[in-house]
């Protein structure tokens, strides 16, 4: 596969999904959802994982490919431990809360790891004072307008009620929030290699990361307009992009280290 | 026709990872911090320090087998 038939990996899976659930009935929907966000999360993990194993274990990126894929393989066994219910909007059990918070603890480790790169690599001088001004005021904004907004709200939720389920809520959307402005260098190496091989890895990191804003935004505003099963769509796609995105990004970084 | 300048060759290595935009910003930068002048200046030789100046650079975004295939190409295109 060619670097610029990547992107096509999210945009058909994306279709793929939507197509699906408009097909399916309303009865069997959730059962899609759950099923979607477990493939998409261990196509991700596995991707990821090869990436990784593309590098040394001394390389930096070895460590942010490694963890990236634990933040899938976590995904992906939360969203089985909390099965349809929980897709649906039920409790939550404890092994289900542990499962996520261990795919958000090793996702924020893993961008940390992929942001350290724009200063470790000494990249600061591909972009103006104002391009970096731009790019870290949009995630800033972005941070602050869909994962800033919902972690309010479920904040106030978890004070009122102190269940683990809202307390994992909160504890999700502060990850988002650092997701989105971690971003923000991520988006400054992409932007700093472009018309280089690397470009796509981190372009497509990058909208791996925005996908999340769909999530946030089924949990916002948007989603109290839309009925509630239009909503769960919204979210669940939000998720495939994301997972979808970053397997490609890992398929793009496989590529390189093999000298392609 | 003539062999291309040495910091082109190096130039266009690195340009194929990193996009011909920092590709060139590197060779610049690194170029004045090692040797204080620019690289259309260096022969053959310097190029390749300025090569191996820009080893940490590439080992973080390559990985350090790719980073040494890439070096390893350089030395010998500049051979």
């Amino acid at each position: 596969m060619t670097p610029r038939a990547l992107p096509l990996i999210p945009v058909a899976a994306v279709a793929a999904l939507v197509a699906a659930w408009a097909a399916t009935p309303a009865a069997d929907a959730a059962r899609l959802l759950q099923g979607s966000d477990v493939v998409a999360s261990a196509a991700a993990a596995a991707a990821c994982l090869a990436a990784g194993a593309a590098f040394s274990p001394g390389d930096h990126l070895w460590r942010a490919w490694i963890l990236q894929s634990l933040s899938w393989l976590a995904l992906a066994a939360a969203v089985l431990l909390g099965g349809v219910a929980a897709t649906a909007g039920g409790a939550m059990t404890p092994l289900h809360a542990a499962a996520l918070v261990a795919t958000n603890a090793t996702g924020l480790a893993s961008l940390a790891f992929f942001a350290a790169v724009l200063w470790k690599a000494d990249l600061g001088f591909t972009a103006s004072t104002a391009e970096r001004l731009a790019v870290w005021a949009a995630a800033a904004v972005v941070a602050l307008a869909f994962a800033g907004v919902v972690l309010m709200s479920d904040l106030a939720q978890a004070i009122t009620t102190g269940s683990l389920r809202d307390v994992i809520f909160v504890i999700a959307d502060s990850t988002d929030l650092l997701i989105f402005l971690l971003t923000a260098p991520i988006l400054l190496v992409a932007l700093g290699v472009r018309g280089g091989a690397l470009a796509w890895i981190w372009g497509l990191a990058a909208a791996g990361n925005l996908g999340w804003i769909l999530v946030d935004a089924a949990s916002g505003s948007l989603g109290d307009r839309l009925d509630p099963a239009q909503a769960r769509l919204l979210a669940h796609t939000g998720t495939a992009a994301a997972a979808w995105c970053w397997a490609a990004a890992a398929l793009a970084q496989r590529r390189v280290a093999r000298g392609g | 026709m003539s062999a291309p300048h040495p910091a082109d060759v190096l130039r266009d290595l690195v340009a194929r990872y990193l996009g011909p935009n920092t590709a060139r910003n590197a060779l610049k930068t690194f170029s004045e911090r090692t040797f204080g002048r620019p690289a259309e200046s260096l022969g053959a030789p310097e190029v390749l320090r300025l090569a191996e100046a820009l080893r940490p650079m590439l080992r973080t975004l390559l990985g350090a087998g790719q980073a040494e295939v890439l070096l390893e190409t350089v030395r010998k295109e500049l051979a």
